[in-house]
């Protein structure tokens, strides 16, 4: 089972980390930083999955494939601001994760803004002149 | 997958065998060295996270920014 997987993987790099870190602080957070990787490995090949499961489904219904690219790149730049945020949180700088997390905010607010729009566009040509 | 869960075995026994190292130096008296060889431990452990990190970046752009 995969999460038995995941769960042994963070338990054994919790206990090399901690194992490490009264003598090399440094490599201990590198050690931090590969397991990080290594445990969203795990989350993206379901997501990869899941993700071709909604495009096909699109495909079928003919939807705009505009506002589905949005969505996913929502997802990434959350998922990739998570990563960053949670690293440099671990390493002790939550000021720093906290503008991770702002700067992701505003990416995210960027890249919706052609669904803004188009919102918009739709509730003014509802509006009687 | 495999190989990448022994990177972390790998780097803890790299950070072990420095942190030995550097004991040894230290008790010897020979300080300089002692930094110079965390230092070297941790651009060798650097160098073997760059990959992966680089590897994930990739493979999280390719699943959903989808412009490579």
């Amino acid at each position: 089972m995969l999460i038995v997987q995941v769960i042994l993987i963070g338990f054994v790099a919790a206990l090399l980390i901690t194992l490490i870190k009264a003598y090399q602080p440094t490599i201990a957070l590198v050690l931090l930083i590969i397991t990080t990787c290594l445990l969203f490995y795990f989350i993206l090949a379901p997501v990869t999955e899941i993700i071709s499961l909604l495009r096909d489904l699109a495909n079928q219904y003919r939807i705009n494939f505009i506002y589905l690219d949005t969505v996913f790149q929502i997802i990434g730049i959350a998922y990739l601001t998570e990563l960053g945020a949670q690293l440099t949180n671990d390493a002790g700088l939550g000021s720093i994760a906290s503008k991770i997390e702002l700067v992701g905010k505003v990416l995210i607010l960027i890249v919706s803004v052609p669904v803004l729009t188009a919102v918009i566009e739709a509730i003014i040509r509802f509006i009687p002149q | 997958m495999q190989q990448d869960v022994s990177l972390i075995f790998q780097i803890a026994g790299i950070g072990v065998v420095v942190a030995m190292i550097h004991t040894i130096l230290k008790q010897m008296g020979k300080e300089e060295y002692a930094q110079f060889i965390t230092l070297v431990g941790f651009i060798i452990v650097l160098m073997m996270v760059m990959n992966s990190i680089a590897d994930l970046f990739q493979q999280i752009k390719s699943v959903f920014l989808f412009q490579g």
